[in-house]
This record gives C-alpha cells, sequence and structure tokens, in this order.
C-alpha cells in the first residue's frame, strides 16, 4: 500500500478523535492505529506522537518529518473529519499527564 | 540575546515569545549555570512592558540548597523584584509533566517559567523500568518536552510566555541534542575559554551574533564583556 492510500485509508475508516479541554481550549489528538490491536495514540500534529515510530524513525534517526499518525491528524484537522470530544479543563489535564 | 543572562542594559526583548518560546542553556558541569538563570529570572522580572511579570523556578531543592547561585555585584538579595519570582521544587519528571499537564488550569501564568537541569529530573533506571524500554530515559524526555511544548504554545495564544531550561553537557555537547533541538528554537552554549572564564553563545540566526564572557571565580556573576561575533 503506498503511503497515500495508507493516510486516506487512516483518516476516513479509524477513529480520530480530538479531546479539547473546555473553556481552556486546549486539546490533543487521538489516533487509532491500524494494526488489528488498535493501539491509540496521543497525538500533538505538529510535532509529537506516542507510538514508536515517532521516538525511532522521526526522533532518533531523523529519517521522516512525521509519522502517519500525525499526518492522519492533521489531515483529519483539515479536513474537520475527526471527532471533537469535549472535555473538562481538568479531565483534560489528567490525559496530559498519563502521556 | 546573551544579556538576558546578566546585569547589563536589557535592550527591549524582540524576542518573538510566540513562534520562539523554549530555550535551552546548556554548559558544562561548574560553569555557573544555576546563577545565569537566576540573573535571567530577575531580568525577566523587572521588565516593565507589561504589568506582571511573574518568573517561575523550578528546580530540585537539595542541589539548589547545595549549589547555591551567584548573583551580580549590583544586584541587591532583598530586593522587591525576587518576590515575582516563585520558586517550585520538583523531585522528578513526574513533577514536570503534572505542572504542564496542569498548567491550562492556572487563573495567572508566569511570564517566563525556568527550570533549571532538566535532564537531572529523568532518572535512569525508573525511566526504563517506566517504559520498558532501554531508551526509556530518552523516550521520557521526549514526552515531556512535547507536553511542555504544547502548554508554552497554547499560553502563546493569550500573552507571552517562555520557557528556559537548562541541562549540563560534558564533553562538547550535549549528547541528546537531538532531541532538544525538536522542541527548542534558541540553544545557549558555554564553554569554558581555559583560564577560568566561559564564553555564552547563542545559535540564534535572527539577530547579530554576540558571546559574553564572565566569570564566577570570585563568587559573583561577573560579566567581563560583550563581543560582537563577526563570523558567519
Amino acid at each position: 500500500m503506498g503511503p497515500c492510500r495508507l493516510v486516506a485509508d487512516t483518516v476516513w475508516k479509524e477513529i480520530e478523535s480530538t479531546h479539547s479541554g473546555q473553556p481552556s481550549g486546549r486539546s490533543i489528538f487521538q489516533v487509532v492505529g491500524e494494526s488489528k490491536r488498535k493501539e491509540e495514540y496521543f497525538c500533538f500534529p505538529e510535532h509529537f506522537c506516542a507510538c514508536y515510530s515517532f521516538f525511532y524513525d522521526i526522533v532518533s534517526k531523523g529519517e521522516q518529518l512525521c509519522c502517519k499518525h500525525q499526518l492522519a491528524a492533521r489531515l483529519a484537522a483539515s479536513l474537520r473529519s475527526c471527532i471533537e470530544v469535549e472535555v473538562s479543563d481538568e479531565e483534560l489535564a489528567f490525559l496530559l499527564s498519563k502521556l | 540575546m546573551v544579556e538576558r543572562f546578566f546585569s547589563t542594559r536589557q535592550m527591549e526583548d524582540r524576542s518573538h515569545s510566540h513562534s520562539h518560546p523554549i530555550m535551552l542553556l546548556s554548559g558544562p558541569p561548574s560553569s555557573g549555570k544555576t546563577s545565569l538563570l537566576f540573573q535571567y529570572a530577575y531580568n525577566s522580572a523587572t521588565q516593565t512592558s507589561f504589568s506582571h511579570q511573574n518568573v517561575l523556578f523550578i528546580c530540585n531543592r537539595r542541589n539548589l540548597e547545595s549549589n547555591p547561585p551567584f548573583l551580580s555585584q549590583d544586584v541587591d538579595p532583598s530586593s522587591d523584584t525576587f518576590q515575582h519570582i516563585q520558586m517550585k521544587y520538583v523531585e522528578d519528571d513526574e513533577g514536570i509533566k503534572r505542572y504542564f499537564a496542569a498548567f491550562h488550569l492556572h487563573n495567572t501564568l508566569p511570564s517566563t517559567i525556568i527550570i533549571d537541569d532538566f535532564g537531572d529530573f529523568f532518572d535512569e533506571r525508573s525511566c526504563q523500568e517506566r517504559y520498558g524500554n532501554s531508551r526509556g530515559r530518552e523516550l521520557a524526555m521526549v514526552r515531556t518536552l512535547a507536553l511542555c511544548h504544547n502548554a508554552i504554545i497554547h499560553a502563546n495564544e493569550t500573552r507571552p510566555c517562555k520557557l528556559l531550561l537548562s541541562d549540563t553537557h560534558r564533553g562538547d555537547s550535549l549528547r541528546l541534542l537531538f532531541i532538544y533541538k525538536r522542541w527548542v528554537s534558541t540553544i545557549f552554549t558555554i564553554k569554558g575559554d581555559g583560564s577560568g572564564s566561559f564564553i555564552l553563545k547563542s545559535n540564534s540566526s535572527s539577530e547579530s551574533k554576540r558571546t559574553a564572557k564572565y566569570t564566577i571565580a570570585l563568587h559573583y556573576l561577573c560579566l567581563e564583556g560583550i563581543t560582537e561575533d563577526c563570523e558567519q
């Protein structure tokens, strides 16, 4: 599967959601991986993903600009095709502390 | 921008907080980093372009008490400015993460946050256990830096907010610079000059490069001179 198709599939078939805290508006993306285990990865689209590929390929080796989850999250955000989950600022703080 | 670390005439801070909010001060052991950070905190707390210029200084209490910083000779330790510098003592990286995870909950935010000896908060053993990975410490630093970055960028949507980290390098450079560079826009590097003084340089390409020479040999932070670096 070529990278574009991979990304398109990730955007349209998988569940992406963005958790945004109210009333601060601070947010984080949650992207579901495409493996059978359906791992969920927290992601700041511009600069971070919790998946191992981000750590090994992007940060450590510097081989790629971003991982597929970051790309999917950015596409989902610009296409407004992700589910926005509003949480309280306190809940968001708890989520972020578990990063 | 090296002037910000010394008790010298401060120029208007034209650095764009919103786009370059995270900085790193990297230097060898015992090169006056904590002293420079304290002076930076003092200078930030005296800036008068906004009504409140509160500074938060995050560090390990034991380290600070066993190696207290040296102030510049013309800084009065009883000055009111120090009322605007709040100390926060944390034990480990989890403490830092908790603070930045809850950053958006604060009613008032500091304009400058300083974390002394950032790398020291990440214990190799406990990070390896936490992530079940031999590179656990690096994983932990990546996550914490990303969280800090997200917090600071979000804060900058409403008002300027900067984060200044320090870390110790042994040898010529910081081993984990490749991690810091992802999230840190400006890096200040300290090098010994071989005769008891230190040279502070910035990697910023957006302004004329000035280097500062200083010493802490007399138990004061003493600026010896600032020179224009003409090398390109």
